[in-house]
């Protein structure tokens, strides 16, 4: 597993508190967008880029992104971003910041994936929790990317949505057959014990309870 | 002046064959022009002197009879010889012969038209068929074949023969005909081919292969069903068809007989062949079509139900296995392994970073606008 910075792109030890690159940690993206968490749903149209149909539409796809997948969640933020210094740092703090209203306790942030999408800066971004790290990676986002690139462009975002939660479906549907055959392909050296976890979804769950102001 | 003498010899000459020929001798000439009125006294002097000027002259050659008759003839021709000075060898035309006319002959009066009924064989031809053994494989008394036509098929026939222990007698009828009371294909096959081992013997109907008759061996029907007899038949039937030439039609049939002759004698090496049917020998009717035999509607019918079942049965198993293929992959769940990575530059759910790609431009592919420059080097 290669974790990078979400400033520099550089490569970053596990549990390194800062970068060892450029210093970046959770507190220089909480300095530029906010210190406070917020609560918002999975499917968030700021951007207003979709159709009251198509957000439907949307979200009986993230629905059943949940049904199949029954640890994670799938969630999509459209926004326009004038003053947004970078989205993979905004993808980073929102995963971490945002406390998403209709997902159950039991899926944590940890388990999320979350698809950004700076409509006005035309680009797009994948960022997805800890759990997932042994699952994804930067290449298997970049090909989901690729494959809605036309609808990116043709500005089909429902058809892009549509196609990058699809791709991924189909890179985790498989990574969760290999580590049903072979577990521990996936298990990392340094899993926290049954009581840290404990711990960690507990503090989730306290993120869920406290109401924040949206975005 | 020798040449001009000779000229005026000949003229006169001629002038004394011409009115030989009109049977008016010279001397009457003379006669009549001696009895001729009166002349001027100067115009008989002069002719007195031409008369002495003749018998001054050579005597003129004197024809015989024999020479008459050699220029009647035309064996002398005058004025050959001065011809033949002038322009070289004369070669005359030969004399055209007149052929003597043949006249047709006269009609004999007794002579009668007798109508022959084409389905009738005549009598003298009855004993060819059905009278002796025959000694060659073709048996074609009638000559409905031509010779060179006969000499072939009868060739190939003997061919067979050579080759196969089966030996195959075509008897040749005209199409129309039909046989005599009282000889059938049985009897002919019972008294004369019936102790020469494996035969097969046919009477093949030229221009209507449909109504061709077929008789076998007890040897042969022993082994090989009446279905496959049949089938051996109806195929030659149909083979023959194939042409439009009653001559060829004859050769296509024997032919394909003779390919079916020869799995006949293969079931035969084979022990425990089928047991025929029938024990007669089998004939095909003038019924039998030219065509395979068309299935029965019922038997057809019941095909055609299997079949449809068969795909039925098919196209629901598969339908049914797609199915449940969907509803077994809708309710499969997807589960990880629970692994939980210590938290990293302070983030307390999620630090992994995916690919950022650019839209802005449709010219360019994805790969070129991924965005992978930190940060620092762009807007922050």
């Amino acid at each position: 597993m290669v974790m990078k910075c979400p400033r520099c792109v550089q490569r970053v030890h596990r549990a390194a508190d800062l970068c060892p690159h450029c210093g970046f940690e959770i507190r220089e993206a909480d300095r530029a967008f906010g210190a406070q968490e917020v609560r918002l749903k999975c499917l968030t149209d700021a951007a207003g880029v979709l159709r009251k149909r198509e957000r439907e539409t949307a979200r009986k796809m993230l629905e059943e992104f949940q049904r199949k997948f029954p640890q994670l969640f799938f969630a999509v933020y459209f926004g326009t971003f004038r003053e947004l210094p970078s989205l993979r740092q905004f993808g980073f703090w929102l995963l971490n910041r945002g406390a998403f209203e209709d997902v159950e306790v039991s899926r944590p942030n940890q388990c999320g994936v979350l698809l950004s999408v700076d409509v006005g800066g035309k680009s797009a971004g994948i960022s997805f929790g800890y759990n997932l790290q042994p699952f994804l990676t930067e290449d298997t986002t970049f090909r989901a990317l690729s494959a809605a690139h036309p609808y990116f462009l043709q500005e089909q975002y429902l058809k892009a949505m549509e196609v990058v939660v699809d791709r991924l479906s189909k890179t985790l549907r498989r990574q969760a057959k290999r580590a049903r055959r072979d577990p521990e392909l996936f298990t990392p050296d340094d899993i926290v014990s049954e009581d840290g976890k404990g711990e960690m979804l507990e503090r989730i769950r306290a993120n869920h309870r406290t109401k924040l102001p949206k975005l | 002046m020798k040449r001009w003498l000779m000229w005026f010899g000949v003229v006169l000459l001629s002038l004394g064959v011409m009115a030989q020929e009109e049977a008016a001798p010279v001397e009457e000439a003379v006669k009549e022009s001696e009895e001729k009125p009166e002349e001027s006294a100067e115009e008989e002097k002069s002719e007195e002197e031409k008369e002495d000027e003749i018998l001054e002259w050579p005597t003129l050659p004197e024809w015989s009879e024999g020479d008459l008759e050699k220029l009647k003839t035309g064996e002398i021709v005058p004025g050959r010889e001065l011809l033949k000075e002038l322009t070289g060898e004369l070669t005359l035309p030969p004399l055209p012969e007149t052929p003597e006319e043949e006249l047709p002959p006269e009609p004999d009066p007794e002579e009668e038209v007798v109508e022959v009924d084409p389905t009738v064989i005549e009598e003298q031809f009855l004993e060819p068929y059905f009278g002796r053994t025959p000694a060659s494989f073709l048996i074609d008394p009638q000559e409905t074949l031509a010779r060179q036509e006969y000499r072939d098929r009868e060739s190939f026939l003997a061919h067979h023969a050579g080759d196969s222990e089966v030996n195959l007698y075509v008897y040749l009828f005209d199409a129309e005909q039909q046989l005599p009371e009282g000889a059938t294909i049985e009897t002919v096959f019972d008294e004369h081919h019936a102790r020469s081992g494996p035969t097969a013997v046919v009477f093949y109907f030229l221009g209507r292969p449909e109504r061709s008759l077929i008789a076998l061996s007890e040897s042969i029907r022993t082994v090989v069903s009446q279905e496959d007899r049949e089938r051996a038949l109806r195929v030659s039937i149909q083979e023959a068809y194939e042409k439009s030439d009653p001559s060829h039609q004859l050769e296509n049939f024997s032919v394909e007989l003779s390919i079916r002759l020869y799995w006949f004698e293969k079931a035969m090496a084979i022990p425990g062949g089928v047991e025929p049917e029938e024990d007669e020998a089998l004939t095909a009717n003038e019924t039998l079509p030219p065509i395979t035999l068309p299935m029965p509607e019922s038997e057809a019918l019941k095909l055609l139900t299997k079949s449809l079942w068969a795909v039925i049965v098919v196209v629901f198993t598969v339908v049914i296995t797609w199915v449940g293929r969907l509803i077994a992959r809708r309710r499969l769940r997807h589960v990880f392994p629970e692994v939980e990575i210590e938290p990293m530059l302070g983030a307390p759910h999620a630090a992994g970073v995916g690919a950022v790609v650019s839209f802005s431009s449709s010219q360019l592919p994805p790969s070129q606008q991924r965005d992978q420059v930190p940060d620092y080097l762009q807007r922050m």
